[in-house]
């Protein structure tokens, strides 16, 4: 089970306005969205262990006959 | 985050086609992030649009291998999923923005730079140039 703690913080007032009420339409407390925003956080910044590399990707790639697909993707997706 | 990276998605469809005219540029930019030790985030707009091009002008299975090795949490990315607050903030960029090239995607990958202070941004896409931000564009 988790242990809380308390702390304070400043904010920018106009931020803090937005926050409350963008807290009021999800029916959500500040603190929870700000726990959530600080475990997004913590995941983002933490040391990682070794994974697989991105470049591993490289194994799925293949032929396609297209030389300009990475360029079309909202052409595609959107049907810009 | 200066040690964190945005991955774009065509980044990752020029790293899968082997054809394609960005294909080698695109090996160099992840194997120089990994070289950097940065972290990988992208988001799940990011993956949408590239399983969807994988699936429509590639193969179901090339589309559905990606998305086994992206989700696989073994993977060294993280995965932004876009909510309410990112899209707030999107809408923003949308409104702000004068190009009529910039999709809410591309709108919601700034939101997710600006938010989570992240300082680079892996892309080809020369509409992000344009924009007046803080981060780096990694390309090559």
């Amino acid at each position: 089970m988790k242990t809380y703690t308390t702390t304070n913080i400043r904010v920018p007032k106009e931020d803090l306005k937005r926050l409350k009420l963008s807290a009021l339409k999800e029916n959500k407390s500040i603190s929870a969205i700000l726990r959530e925003l600080i475990e997004q956080y913590i995941k983002l910044s933490c040391e990682r262990q070794p994974r697989n590399p991105l470049s591993a990707l490289e194994k799925y790639a293949v032929k396609t006959g297209d030389k300009k697909l990475s360029g079309r993707i909202d052409k595609i997706v959107y049907a810009k | 985050m200066k040690d964190a990276v945005f991955i774009d998605s065509n980044i990752f469809i020029a790293e899968l086609n082997k054809d394609d005219s960005l294909h080698n540029r695109a090996k160099v930019v992840l194997s120089n992030i990994e070289k950097q030790n940065l972290s990988a985030i992208t988001s799940n707009f990011i993956i949408n649009e590239v399983i969807t091009v994988l699936s429509q002008r590639v193969s179901k299975i090339i589309a559905i291998t990606f998305a086994n090795f992206i989700y696989d949490s073994d993977t060294a990315i993280d995965i932004m999923t876009i909510n309410k607050n990112i899209e707030i903030k999107a809408i923003e960029y949308l409104k702000n923005l004068k190009s009529k090239n910039i999709s809410f995607c591309d709108c919601a990958t700034l939101a997710v730079l600006d938010l989570f202070n992240i300082d680079n941004l892996a892309t080809f896409d020369k509409d992000f140039k344009l924009q007046n931000s803080s981060f780096k564009i990694i390309n090559e």
